[in-house]
C-alpha cells in the first residue's frame, strides 16, 4: 500500500495540554535518577557559563589596568579549566538526556506494538496499515526528539538567561536594571513574531497537505487523467495549490527574515547603553571598565538562548499532536478478550461443533444465520458456495478473530471463548490462500521465526508436503531470503510455503483455504494437491474448497448458502439431487475442472 | 506480417530535457542571489564597527572623557545597527524567497512529469516514493538553497572580515588566536564522517523496523493463526534494542560537538587573555583594542559552529537532487509524433492489425487482428487474462504493441497526436475512478464547462438522474474522502456519464457495468443505442443481457480471436461462446434468487456488506 497521506498527521497540537503532559512524564519517571542528574549538571552549567566574563573583568580590572600581568597566567588557567569542565559537563548532561529519550521511545514502541498484538482483527479491518505504521515508526519519534533534545534545551537556555539576569544584577544593580529596561519590549517583540510565524506555519502546513492529497490523487488517477486529456486543467489545479504554498512561505519568510535584524537592533541597543550609561559611571569612577566589558560580553551571550527557545516551540507542537494519536490507539479496548481463568485442552481430539451459530461484521447484516454443524476428530469436511455466502467467515470464527453474536463454537466440546485465545490457535491451524510472507528466509518463514520449530522439524514438513523440490532448487536452500510480499516466490510456491508451514505447526485441526487462483502451472499443482491431501491426512479438517480433486477427496460436502446450511452429503450424494445447490455450483464452477487430468 | 517491429527501446531514445533544472533556475535568479550576497557582505562589514566604537569608547574612558561624547558613540553605534538590520533583512529575503521559488518551479516541474509519463513508468514506481520526492526531497532542496547557502556565505565572509580587523589590530594575537582553527576544522570533518556513517546505521535500522512494523501489521492475520504474538513482540524487541544501541552510538559522537566547539573556541579568548594582556600591558595595544579583538573572536567563533552541520546539509542536498532529477529526466514510452496527421472529423473505424503484445514476458496479444465497422457495437468475451483489457489500453495508447498495428479510420494512432486520439475515445474504465471533488466535475472532466444540455443528457443516458436528489447536494454534491461515498453502481455510472459527455465517435465500455443492478442496465443500454446509434462501441462484458444486444460477438482466447460472430450465430455454432452464455445464465439466475431472498430479509444493504466481509476475511 501506498503511504498514508492524512491530513490529520499535518496539524499540529496544542503545545501545552496538563493531561497529556502527565500522561508523558510517566513514562519518563523510571529514568527520574537520570533526569535529576541531568537538571543538577544544568545548575552547574548555568553557573559555569557566567566565568568566562568575570574572568575577562578580573584580567582588565585587576591585572592590565593597573599595567600588571603576575596574575594573568593563573587567571587564563582558570578560565581554562572552567571550559574544560563547563564541555565535560555538557557532555554528560546530554548523554544523560540522549540516554532517556531512547530508554522512552523503546519503552513507548513496545508497549504500542504489544497493545496492538492484543487488538482483535476487526480493529486491524478498521485501520489502514500505513497508520498503524506510522503510529509505530514516526510519531514516537517525534516525542523522543523532544524529550532529549527539545524539553532540555529549552530548559538550559531558560536558566542561562536567569544566570546571566542574575549575574548582571550581582556585578552592578543599576547598570543591570538599565538592561532590565531593554527587556520587555525584546520580549514583546520576539513573542509577536513568533506568533506571527507560528499562524502562517500552520498554513504552509495546510497548503503542503492540499499539495500532498492533490498529487497522491493524480498519481493514482493518471490513468484517468491522460485519457480525457486533462493534464492541462489538473496542472492549473495544481498550480493554485502550489502558488497557494508559495505564498505562505513567502509571508513566512518575512516574519523570519525580521527576526535577526531585530536582534542585532537590540543588540546594538544594548551596546549603546552601556557605552552611554556605564561608560558615564566609568567617569564617575563608580563602574570599572572591566565590568563594563563583562556587561558587554554578557549580553553578547543573551541572545542566543532567546533563538534557540523560538526554534524548539514547533518541535513540541508536533510532539503534542503525536503523543495525542498514540494515546489514542492505547486507550482502544480490547474487543476479543481471554478468559480471567481459561480451560485448557489435553490430548486434543479435534472434535469441531458449530452450535445455533449467528454472525454480522456489522449490526444485523448475518453473514452467518443460524449454522449447526458437527465435524468429528478425523474427519474432513468441504465448505462450498458462493462468494460471501459466508465460508471464510466460519475459518475466521473458528480461530476466534471475530466473537459470534449468538450460539456457540466448541473445539473437542469445549467453547472456544472458554480457551486463552494462544492455546486455541495453536491447536487449529490455518492455511491461507495468499499467504503472509516475511522478508527472511524460507526457514524462518515456515516457522514464522517461532524458535522453538527445530530448523530439522522445518525440514521434515518442507518434506512431507513436497515443498522440498522447489526449496532446494533455490540458491540458497532453506537460507533464501524472501522479497516484499514474496515476490521471488510464485504463486504456487507460495501456497506450498503456506502448507510447510501448517505441517511443521501440525495442529490437529487444519483450516486450508483453497480457493480460485491465478493460474498456477500443472506440475506444481500437482504438488500442492498432494500436499493438501497430506496436510487434511490424519487432521480433523475443514476445506474452503476450489479444487474438484480436493473435495472429492473429503468426507462430506456442507453447502453454504447466504449464511445458512443448505445441503450436506457426499459428492455423489449432492450431485444426485435434482436441481440442488451443488448440483448448480457443480456445473458453475467445478465442472470445467472435470475434464482435467487429476 | 509485414508490419514494422516497434521494441521500447527504440522510442525512449530522446534524451534528457534538462541537464539540471536546479541550474536553470539558479541562474534565473542570479542577480537576486548576486545582491543577496552582496548584502551580506555589507552587513559583515557593518557588524565589525561596533566593536570598533566600543574600542573607542574604552580607549577614551582610559584617556578621559566625557558623557556627551560617549553619548555620541552610542548614536553612531545604533545608526550602524539600523542599516544593518535592513541591509541583513533584504539580503536575506533575497536569497530566501529564491529559494522558494525555486521549490516552486521544482514541484512544477515534477508535476508537469507526473502528468507527462506513461503507465510503463507508473508500473515501476511506487506513489509514497514518488510523493516523498515531491515533499521531503524538496524541502531539502529549499532549506539548503536558501538559509544554507545563505549561512554558508555569510560564514566566508565573516571569516574574512573579522580576520581582516583581527590583523589589522595585531598579526602576532590574531595569528596566536586563530592557530587552532585548522584543527576545528579537521575536527569537525572528522566527526562530521564519522557522524554520517553512524547516523547512516540508525536509518538503516529504523527503515528495517518500519518494514518490521508494517509486515506485521499487514500480516496480522497470520500472525494470530499461529499465535505468534510473543515472538512478534521479542523480535520487536530486539530490533528496538538495536536501534537504540545504534542511536546512543551516534549520540555519544553527537553530543560531543557542541561542548568541543565550546572548548575550542574557549581556548581562543584564553589565548587573548594571556598574550593580549600582556600586549595591553606592554603599550603593544590599547585596552579597548584589547577588549575588541575578544568580541569579534567571539563573533567569528560562534560562526564557525555553522560548518559543523553544513556537510550533512550538503550531503542530504545532493541526495535529494539526484532523486528529484532521476523523475525529471524520464522519458515516456509512448511519444508524441514528430508532425501529428490532422483528422477533422473520426468517423470510427477501429482496426487491430497484426497486433502482439507482451508483459512481464507473457504474451497477452499474439498477432491478433480485428476490424470494427464504425457505429457497430462489439462486444468482447474471455477469461481473465484474454486480453481484453490489453486491447483498449493498446486503442488508447496507454501502451504501444510491440508488432503490428492500432488505426482509428485507418490511421495508425501512433500518428495521431495523443490528445486527438483520446478526445474521440470514451473510456469507461473496469475500476471505477472518482475524484473527490463535486459530481459535477468529476462527469466534465473530459470537458470543461460542458453545456446544460449536453450534461443532462449524459446524466440521463447513464441513468444517474434518478440519483441526484438522494445524493443531497445534487451536482454539487462531494464526492470521496470528504463527501458522499456512492455505491458500486453509482459510481460506474458517473464513469460512464463522464465519458458520454466527451461525445465520443468511439465508446469503450470495459466491464463498467458490474455493479449496476440488471434493469438499470437494461434502461442504459437501451438509451445508449439511441445515443450511439453512429459511434462504434466496444463493450467487455459478461452479463447476457449486454452480450445479446451488441451487434457483434468477439471470443478471445490466449491473445487471439477464437470466435466472431453475431450472439445468434455463435449459439448456434455450440461453440466457446454457448458454453459461456449458458453458464452465465445460470449464474445470473442464481444472483436474482439470491437478491430476492435479501428483499424478503429487508437485509438488501445487508448482503453487500456481508460480500465484502467476507471477502476481506479471505485475504490474509
Amino acid at each position: 500500500m501506498a503511504m498514508a497521506f492524512n491530513e490529520e498527521d499535518e496539524l499540529l497540537g496544542r503545545v501545552y495540554d496538563r493531561a497529556l503532559a502527565a500522561r508523558l512524564l510517566r513514562y519518563v519517571r523510571p529514568y527520574r535518577r537520570a533526569v535529576w542528574i541531568a537538571v543538577v549538571l544544568l545548575l552547574f552549567i548555568a553557573g559555569l557559563e557566567l566565568v568566562g566574563p568575570l574572568i575577562i573583568r578580573e584580567a582588565i580590572d585587576g591585572q592590565i589596568a593597573q599595567g600588571r600581568t603576575d596574575r594573568l597566567a593563573p587567571l587564563t588557567a582558570v578560565f581554562v579549566g572552567s571550559l574544560v569542565l563547563l564541555s565535560a559537563l555538557r557532555y554528560s548532561q546530554e548523554l544523560l538526556m540522549v540516554y532517556v529519550g531512547q530508554r522512552v521511545l523503546m519503552d513507548m514502541r513496545l508497549e504500542l506494538f504489544t497493545h496492538l498484538q492484543r487488538m482483535s482483527v476487526s480493529y486491524f479491518d478498521r485501520n489502514p496499515v500505513g497508520r498503524l505504521v506510522t503510529r509505530l515508526t514516526n510519531d514516537t519519534a517525534a516525542i523522543e526528539a523532544v524529550v532529549s533534545q527539545g524539553l532540555v534545551t529549552i530548559f538550559t537556555n531558560l536558566l542561562m538567561l536567569v544566570a546571566i539576569v542574575g549575574m548582571m544584577l550581582v556585578l552592578d544593580w543599576q547598570l543591570a536594571l538599565v538592561m532590565y529596561a531593554l527587556l520587555p519590549p525584546l520580549v514583546i517583540v520576539v513573542r509577536y513574531f513568533a506568533a506571527k510565524q507560528r499562524d502562517l506555519f500552520r498554513e504552509q502546513r495546510m497548503w503542503l497537505a492540499r499539495i500532498n492529497a492533490y498529487l497522491n490523487e493524480t498519481i493514482t488517477g493518471i490513468t484517468v487523467v491522460q485519457l480525457f486529456n486533462r493534464e492541462r486543467e489538473n496542472l492549473r489545479r495544481f498550480d493554485e495549490r502550489n502558488r497557494g504554498h508559495l505564498s505562505a512561505h513567502l509571508r513566512f519568510l518575512m516574519w523570519y527574515a525580521v527576526f535577526e535584524p531585530t536582534v542585532v537592533l537590540f543588540g546594538a541597543v544594548t551596546t549603546a547603553s552601556i557605552i552611554w550609561y556605564g561608560g558615564g559611571r566609568v567617569i564617575d569612577a563608580s563602574l570599572t571598565i572591566g565590568t563594563l566589558v563583562a556587561f558587554t560580553a554578557y549580553m553578547q551571550r543573551f541572545y542566543w538562548p532567546l533563538r534557540e527557545i523560538s526554534q524548539r516551540y514547533s518541535g513540541i507542537q508536533q510532539a503534542m499532536a503525536s503523543a495525542e494519536r498514540i494515546f489514542g490507539i492505547l486507550d482502544e479496548p480490547e474487543e476479543i478478550i481471554d478468559p480471567a481463568e481459561p480451560r485448557h485442552l489435553t490430548d486434543v481430539r479435534g472434535k469441531i461443533e458449530f452450535r445455533d451459530v449467528w454472525f454480522a461484521y456489522v449490526d444485523e447484516n448475518w453473514v452467518l444465520r443460524d449454522v449447526s454443524m458437527v465435524v468429528e476428530p478425523g474427519e474432513s469436511v468441504a465448505i462450498v458456495g458462493a462468494t460471501g455466502a459466508g465460508k471464510s467467515t466460519m475459518t475466521a470464527l473458528l480461530s476466534r478473530f471475530y466473537d459470534v453474536q449468538r450460539g456457540q463454537i466448541l473445539v473437542d466440546d469445549v467453547p472456544i471463548d472458554q480457551l486463552a485465545q494462544q492455546e486455541l490457535r495453536l491447536h487449529v491451524g490455518i492455511m491461507l490462500q495468499d499467504p503472509f510472507v516475511y522478508t527472511d528466509t524460507i526457514e524462518e518463514n515456515i516457522r514464522l521465526r517461532d524458535r522453538s520449530i527445530s530448523p530439522e522439524r522445518v525440514r521434515a514438513a518442507a518434506e512431507l508436503i513436497g515443498a522440498d523440490g522447489f526449496i532446494e532448487r533455490l540458491p540458497d536452500g532453506y537460507d533464501t531470503m524472501l522479497a516484499e510480499r514474496g515476490a521471488n516466490l510464485s504463486t504456487g510456491q507460495k501456497q506450498l510455503l503456506a502448507l510447510a508451514r501448517v505441517a511443521a505447526f501440525n495442529p490437529e485441526i487444519v483450516l486450508v483455504m483453497d480457493e480460485a487462483t491465478a493460474s498456477i502451472d500443472p506440475d506444481t499443482e500437482a504438488v500442492i494437491q498432494r500436499g493438501i491431501h497430506e496436510v487434511m491426512s490424519e487432521r480433523t479438517s475443514i476445506v474452503i474448497a476450489h479444487r474438484l480433486n480436493t473435495i472429492r477427496a473429503v468426507d462430506r460436502i456442507v453447502v453454504l448458502e447466504h449464511g445458512e446450511v443448505a445441503e450436506e452429503g457426499t459428492h455423489e450424494q449432492l450431485l444426485a439431487r435434482e436441481d440442488g445447490h451443488y448440483a448448480r455450483l457443480y456445473e458453475l464452477q467445478y465442472k470445467g475442472q472435470d475434464v482435467a487430468p487429476a | 506480417m509485414a508490419s514494422r517491429v516497434v521494441t521500447p527501446e527504440r522510442i525512449t531514445d530522446t534524451g534528457p530535457r534538462h541537464k539540471n533544472p536546479l541550474i536553470k533556475y539558479v541562474l534565473r535568479y542570479k542577480w537576486h542571489y548576486a545582491g543577496g550576497f552582496a548584502a551580506l557582505v555589507f552587513a559583515s562589514v557593518l557588524s565589525m564597527l561596533p566593536p570598533l566604537v566600543l574600542k573607542i569608547a574604552i580607549d577614551d574612558l582610559t584617556a578621559g572623557t566625557t558623557v556627551s561624547r560617549l553619548a555620541a558613540l552610542g548614536g553612531i553605534v545604533i545608526a550602524i545597527a539600523l542599516v544593518e538590520s535592513a541591509i541583513r533583512f533584504g539580503g536575506r529575503l533575497l536569497v530566501s524567497s529564491r529559494a522558494r521559488w525555486i521549490e516552486y518551479h521544482l514541484r512544477d516541474d515534477l508535476a508537469r512529469q507526473f502528468l507527462r509519463l506513461d503507465r510503463s513508468f507508473y508500473l515501476r514506481s511506487r506513489t509514497g516514493d514518488l510523493m516523498a520526492r515531491a515533499t521531503n526531497d524538496l524541502n531539502w532542496i529549499r532549506d539548503f538553497m536558501g538559509p544554507t547557502v545563505n549561512d554558508i556565505w555569510f560564514t566566508v565572509v565573516m571569516l574574512t572580515v573579522g580576520l581582516t580587523f583581527l590583523f589589522s589590530i595585531d598579526v602576532r594575537l590574531t595569528l596566536l588566536s586563530i592557530v587552532y582553527f585548522p584543527f576545528v576544522a579537521g575536527v569537525v570533518i572528522y566527526l562530521e564522517t564519522t557522524l554520517e556513517d553512524k547516523f547512516r546505521l540508525v536509518q538503516e535500522q529504523f527503515g528495517h523496523l518500519t518494514n518490521r512494523a508494517q509486515e506485521n501489521v499487514s500480516g496480522i492475520r497470520a500472525i494470530k493463526a499461529y499465535a505468534q504474538e510473543e515472538s512478534e513482540v521479542e523480535s520487536w524487541a530486539a530490533d528496538n534494542r538495536e536501534l537504540m544501541r545504534r542511536a546512543l552510538s551516534f549520540g555519544r559522537w553527537v553530543s560531543g560537538f557542541f561542548p568541543m566547539m565550546i572548548l575550542a573556541t574557549g581556548i581562543g579568548t584564553a589565548l587573548v587573555i594571556w598574550f593580549g594582556g600582556r600586549d595591553v600591558v606592554a603599550g603593544d595595544i590599547t585596552l579597548g583594542q584589547f577588549v575588541q579583538f575578544n568580541v569579534i573572536l567571539r563573533m567569528l567563533a560562534s560562526q564557525l559552529t555553522v560548518l559543523g552541520w553544513v556537510v550533512s546539509a550538503w550531503q542530504q542536498f545532493i541526495a535529494s537532487l539526484g532523486r528529484i532529477n532521476e523523475i525529471l529526466r524520464e522519458e515516456p514510452d509512448i511519444d508524441e509524433p514528430a508532425e501529428p496527421r490532422v483528422l477533422d472529423t473520426i468517423r470510427g473505424d477501429v482496426a487491430f492489425e497484426g497486433v502482439t503484445f507482451e508483459h512481464d514476458g507473457r504474451t497477452v496479444l499474439d498477432r491478433l487482428d480485428l476490424r470494427i465497422a464504425a457505429g457497430s457495437t462489439v462486444a468482447i468475451v474471455g477469461e481473465t487474462g484474454a486480453g481484453k483489457t490489453t486491447m483498449v489500453d493498446l486503442l488508447t495508447r496507454v501502451f504501444d504493441p510491440w508488432e503490428g498495428r492500432v488505426t482509428v479510420d485507418g490511421v495508425d494512432v501512433r500518428e495521431l497526436s495523443l490528445q486527438r486520439l483520446r478526445d474521440a475515445i470514451g473510456v469507461v474504465p473496469q475500476e471505477a475512478f472518482l475524484f473527490s471533488e463535486s459530481l459535477h466535475e468529476n462527469i466534465s472532466f473530459g470537458r470543461v464547462d460542458p453545456p446544460a444540455d449536453d450534461v443532462d443528457e449524459a446524466l440521463k443516458t447513464s441513468q444517474l438522474s434518478n440519483d441526484l436528489e438522494q445524493l443531497g447536494g445534487g451536482l454539487d454534491t462531494l464526492i470521496g474522502e470528504r463527501g458522499v461515498t456512492l455505491s458500486g453502481g453509482q459510481k460506474q455510472r458517473a464513469t460512464l456519464a463522464r465519458a458520454l459527455l466527451k461525445r465520443p465517435p468511439i465508446l469503450v465500455l470495459d466491464d463498467s457495468l458490474s455493479h449496476v443492478d440488471t434493469n438499470t442496465e437494461e434502461e442504459i443500454l437501451r438509451r445508449l443505442r439511441v445515443f450511439m446509434a453512429e459511434r462504434t462501441t466496444l463493450v467487455i462484458a459478461h452479463r447476457s443481457s449486454t452480450l445479446a444486444a451488441a451487434d457483434r460477438i468477439v471470443v478471445l482466447e490466449d491473445g487471439a480471436i477464437a470466435e466472431d460472430g453475431t450472439h445468434e450465430e455463435l449459439l448456434a455454432a455450440d461453440g466457446r461462446y454457448a458454453g459461456y452464455y449458458r453458464r452465465q445464465l445460470l449464474r445470473e439466475q442464481a444472483a436474482a434468487e439470491e437478491r430476492e431472498l435479501a428483499v424478503e430479509d429487508q437485509g438488501q444493504s445487508g448482503t453487500a456488506a456481508g460480500d465484502r466481509a467476507d471477502e476481506e476475511g479471505a485475504q490474509s
